[in-house]
This record gives C-alpha cells, structure tokens and sequence, in this order.
C-alpha cells in the first residue's frame, strides 16, 4: 500500500505508525528509567494522537509538538526514524525534531508549559499575511490548558481567523494533580464556545477518529474560516515524568492502560477484513527494527550516573563576555 | 519636532522602507495610539500591517516572536509600559531566549515602552499613579537576550527608533511619556544611532552627571542652573543600557573625578547601580569623590503631585552634585598603595 510522503493516511500506515510509535515510546521510557539519557515524559498511550495528526497534515504544514509528543509527532512526521529517536534518548547527539525551517516544520517548544503557544499563533499569522496555505496545529496539554497565555492566543487566533488547529492532549492529569481539582470545565473543548471557534472532543486513543476531526479542522482552517479547537483524550499510562512517583493504585492503572491504541487499530484491521497473521507480521517487523536500536545503544551508552562518576568529564571552561554575547544576541555586539 | 512626533516619523519611514515592518498593539490604528505615537499609519500602511489587538499583552508580545522568526519586524505598543509585566514571561522566557535556543532563529521585534511619571509637562497621563508611572529597566536589562534603549531627546528617538527596528534582536524601546511633548532640534533625514553609544548631552568639568530618559534634560538645566555658581557639570546621556557603552562611562568618569547618577527607577537593584559598579571597577583610581545616586524612592510612584516627593528632582540632583564637589579627596592613581 503507498503511503504519502508525510505519514500514513490508510489503515494499514496508520496501525504501523501507530505501533512504531508504541515501541519507541517504550524503549525510550525503558532507557531513561535505566538511567541512559535524560529523564523523560513519556507519551505512552497517547501514541495514536500523534499519528491521526499527523495524518491530517501535508508536508508544508507546521505543528508545535507538547513536552510529551514531541518525540511522537516526530516520528510520526518522519522528521526522524525510530533508531534516531532512541539514539536521541541515549545521548547520541541526533536530532530527534525538525525546526521551523525544516519540512515538515516543528515550531519549538519552551520549558514552561502554555508560554510557547503565542509564538505558533504568530507563525500562523504570518503564514496569514504571506498568503501561504500552510496550517499550524497547536499542542498543549490540559494542564497548559488553564494558562493565560494559552488563553489569550485562542483568542487572538480566533480574532483574527489564523489558520490554527489548536490540540487539548487531555489525558487528565497535571503531572499529579487531577483535572477535577484544575478546572470546572466539565470538556474543554466546550471552552472554545467562548472563543467563538467551533470545538470537538475525541477518542485520542482512535488514530482514525483523530485523523477524521483534525483533517476536518485543517480544512477549515486552510479555507480561511479560522481556527478551531479539538480536545483529545488520552490516557496517560506512566508517571508524569522519569523518576516521579506514580499516585494512582492500581485499578487505576489497570482502567487506564486498557485505553489502547494499538488494540484500537488493529481492530479498525479486523473489521475490515486483515487477518491476524498480517497483522502480526507488521509488529514483529516493526519490533525488529526497534530491539536492534535499543540494543545498540545499550551496548555503548553508559548510564548517566555512571558517566558522572567517571573521570574526563571536566567542567568546561568559562566563557568571555564576548562569548557569551554571541551567543545571546543574533546582530554583533559594538566594538 | 516634538519628541512623539519623532517617534511618529520613524515608524513611517520604517514601514515605508521595509514592507515587513508591522506595528502592532492596542488602539494603534484609527486612534493612533493614546499619545498619538502611531498617528496615521493606519490610513496609510493599511489594517493587515497597523494592527488593533484585543487587550493581551501576553499574545501580543508571544505572537511577535513569532512573526519575527518568521520574518516580519513587528513593532509592539504597550499602551504603558507598566503593562509589560503580564507580557514578561514573553519576553524574558521565549524572545530573550529564542537565538539562544535556535541559533538559527533571528527575533527581530521591538517592544515600545511608554514609562515615567510625565510630571509637569501637560502630557497625557501626566501623575497617574503607581500603576501608570513606573520606570522598569532595570527589570528587562537584567534579562541577556533583551536589548535595551532610553533615548532623551527627539533626534535621539528617531534615530534609535530606526535602528531597533532594523537590529536583529528583541529591543526594548524605552519612551518617556513626559517627553511626548517636547520639542528639539529635527534629527536630519535617515537619521540612524548606533546600539551601545552615551552621548555627552551638556559639557562640563567638575562633576559628571550620568543621566537617563527624562532626567537628562533635568540634569543639564541643573548644570545651567549651577554655572552661574562656577560650578562646571557634565551630564551624559547613557541612551543605551544594553548593550552599554562602558568605555564612554569610565572614561567620563576619570576625567572628572566625580559622578553623580541619576534615574527616575527606584534606587535599589536600578540600572544606577550597574553604571555604579562599572564606574568603581574601571575608574576608582581616578575618582575623588564617592558615587553618588539620585534616584526614585524604594516605594511606588503615587498619583499627581505626590509623585514629586518620590522621584528625583532638580534640587535634588543639585544637592548631589554639591556634595560631590565638597569632597576633597586625592585620587588613588598615581599614589602607593597603603
């Protein structure tokens, strides 16, 4: 089956992408809670959202990825494979997004979450004053949700009909902190009433109901009706982060966890007639790919404890004035 | 021309000469701004580049980083400056670190501030209290990544105003809502001034006033005040704080001996302090007289006349001077150390 050069846009790339997404995500999780790499906020079990995103877009259109789905739009962007992205994990200097420049473009993120929404909308905006098709989809989480600047950018897009798709990634929690206690909201995507944009709940979990809603806002958006705001829902099955405590019992985690993707796709599969054995064929490829990168970096990554303690890793040298100017600035500092 | 007048003027020599330059902000088109800064750029550049906004500081600083990176050179309004703090996250977090971040990425946006207390010149918004009145600098000088100009006189903010448009960096555009009014000698055509240079704004050779937005003016009608006493003041405009043009203020500084400095920001943590420190690193062996400073009070600006019993004055910085000159100390240079 031909895929489109920006993702899978049938059942059979969907289930892959969605699977790929799957497997990386837990290698990348398994490999920071090993201690290789950084700490990471892992997106398992939201994989799908990624992939019906980005089955929604062209190659010219840009997204602004979350803290926890940057790696999953990537991948599911091809703006990188899965090996880079586990190499990204362990350390090994690969990028694992594209910039701004790049196709398809990544619009960056920020360490505090809601603060980069204003500039997507401003790269919407000029899209909108170049007379450029391209759409902007927006990520941020439920949490970010409640942000001012998240606030006054769903506003400002929707003053001025941006073409902005804006992505709730609700998956109901603020690293610990339940949305009940965050909002009196009873679904966000209702808030975009009070935009004067239309707005959409759905499953986060269907790539296909994702790809469905998103695509139809993105036409929406292109056509210059303005923007529109779809709230997903997605389990989130880890901790919020590397190393921070998990406070749901159980049978939390267990109703949580059968909220699943790739059991959604592949029965999307199913019903319209593949056989199990295909279906098996696929992941077990996939999985190939994925254990030979893992274990690749296994074999030359240290743990990052490990590479503390050994010797060479000096500090490096304190940097002039100078230095610290161009890095700082773009235009020259005066003589 | 008047000093808003030339502000006024560059922003349509800038729009006229570069189709990417915007002004965005709240009430900069039909009204053209509350001082009339924006006048007639509307009717001229049109509605897609003289931008109303709805009233979010927050987006609208955001959204200009946006479109700077893209390649736009927007020109932000904060209707007052003291507006900006609930754009500071903006600013301090996305454009101050954006080519940090991205190298590739330029942020050229300027970001106008109208500050200061405006008192005594009629002007709009003229004492209008702690909310309305405030000087704040020093809070962006201390953020690497935000440049940062206060021009003094009309040909100044012209001239600077045209080169924070054309720089590649997020520029900070301090205006002095009480020097809207007044008016001085006409920039000449094009006029361009260079990031990172003071200027000497009154010659003199005892004591050397350093002198920022509208305290400069204040500050030179003080030396004309005082020479009629025999008493010789300098004041420099230091025009620029970031980058900042240290080499004019040391070497003003050893020429004289005696510095006095003065801003309208409260004392404590205000720019003041850095020309201080910048002044004892590289001049101590030259003074003769401690560093003094003359500035706002450590507490908010309050509504009308009460804002001049907080904010420095003529008498004030004449005071200061004074006592400068009462020192008679031998400098450092030339001596053994103890």
């Amino acid at each position: 089956v031909a895929e489109p050069p920006d993702g899978p846009a049938d059942l059979w790339g969907l289930h892959r992408a969605v699977v790929t997404g799957r497997l990386v995500e837990r290698a990348v999780t398994g490999l920071a809670a090993a201690g290789i790499g950084g700490g990471h906020h892992s997106a398992l079990g939201q994989e799908a959202l990624a992939v019906g995103i980005a089955a929604a877009l062209g190659p010219d259109d840009a997204v602004q990825p979350t803290h926890r789905s940057r790696l999953q739009l990537a991948l599911a962007r091809s703006a990188c494979g899965p090996g880079d992205a586990i190499r990204a994990q362990a350390g090994g200097g690969t990028k694992i997004y594209s910039s701004w420049r790049d196709r398809p473009a990544t619009i960056g993120i920020v360490g505090l979450v809601g603060s980069q929404v204003p500039m997507a909308v401003g790269v919407a905006w000029a899209d909108q004053l170049r007379g450029r098709p391209r759409v902007t989809v927006i990520c941020f989480g439920d949490g970010a949700a409640n942000e001012g600047a998240v606030h006054e950018s769903l506003n400002l897009a929707a003053a001025r009909r941006l073409p902005v798709v804006f992505v709730v990634e609700n998956n109901g929690l603020s690293v610990s902190t339940p949305i009940v206690d965050s909002t009196g909201a009873v679904a966000l995507a209702r808030r975009a009433d009070g935009y004067g944009m239309p707005g959409w709940t759905v499953a986060g979990h269907d790539a296909v109901e994702v790809r469905d809603v998103v695509a139809a806002a993105v036409a929406r958006a292109r056509a210059g009706h303005g923007p529109a705001l779809v709230e997903a829902l997605v389990p989130r099955w880890e901790a919020h982060a590397t190393g921070l405590a998990e406070l749901r019992d159980d049978a939390e985690l267990a109703r949580v966890r059968a909220v699943d993707g790739v059991a959604t796709v592949r029965a999307h599969l199913v019903a319209a007639g593949a056989g199990p054995a295909e279906v098996a064929a696929v992941e077990d490829a996939v999985a190939a790919e994925v254990d030979a990168a893992v274990a690749d970096v296994r074999r030359v990554s240290p743990s990052t404890a490990a590479a503390a303690d050994s010797p060479g890793s000096a500090a490096p040298d304190r940097l002039s004035d100078a230095e610290a100017w161009r890095l700082s600035y773009a235009a020259a500092e005066p003589a | 021309v008047r000093y808003v007048d030339a502000i006024n003027g560059t922003l349509h020599q800038e729009m006229a000469r570069d189709p990417d330059v915007l002004v965005l902000g709240l009430d900069v088109g039909a009204l053209g701004g509350l001082y009339g800064a924006t006048r007639g750029l509307l009717d001229r550049f049109g509605a897609a580049r003289v931008v109303d906004l709805p009233i979010s500081e927050a987006a609208h600083v955001g959204a200009a980083v946006g479109l700077a990176v893209e390649g736009f050179r927007p020109v932000v309004e904060i209707q007052i400056a003291d507006f900006v703090t609930v754009a500071f996250d903006q600013l301090t977090t996305v454009a101050a670190k954006m080519h940090f971040l991205s190298p590739q990425h330029r942020v050229p946006m300027v970001v106008r501030l109208p500050y200061g207390a405006a008192l005594g010149t009629g002007g709009y918004m003229s004492g209008a209290g702690p909310h309305h009145s405030q000087s704040m600098e020093a809070w962006l000088c201390h953020c690497a990544g935000l440049k940062v100009v206060m021009p003094s006189t009309p040909a100044d903010a012209a001239g600077l105003l045209a080169t924070a448009v054309r720089d590649d960096d997020p520029v900070i555009f301090m205006e002095h809502k009480g020097l809207y009014p007044l008016d001085g000698p006409d920039p000449p055509p094009g006029h361009l001034v260079p990031l990172g240079r003071a200027a000497v704004a009154r010659a003199g050779d005892d004591v050397t006033v350093m002198a920022t937005g509208a305290m400069v003016a204040i500050a030179a009608a003080v030396g004309d005040e005082l020479a009629g006493e025999g008493i010789s003041v300098e004041v420099i405009d230091v025009r620029c704080l970031v980058p900042l043009d240290r080499a004019t203020l040391v070497e003003r500084a050893a020429r004289t001996g005696r510095v006095v400095i003065v801003h309208e920001a409260p004392r404590t943590g205000g720019f003041g302090a850095e020309i201080a420190a910048v002044v004892a690193d590289e001049a101590f062996g030259s003074l003769v007289a401690p560093i003094r400073r003359v500035c706002g009070l450590d507490m908010p600006v309050p509504a009308g006349d009460g804002a001049r019993a907080v904010l420095p004055g003529a008498a004030s910085i004449a005071q200061a001077v004074r006592a400068a000159l009462g020192e008679r100390r031998e400098p450092l240079r030339g001596r053994r150390p103890a």
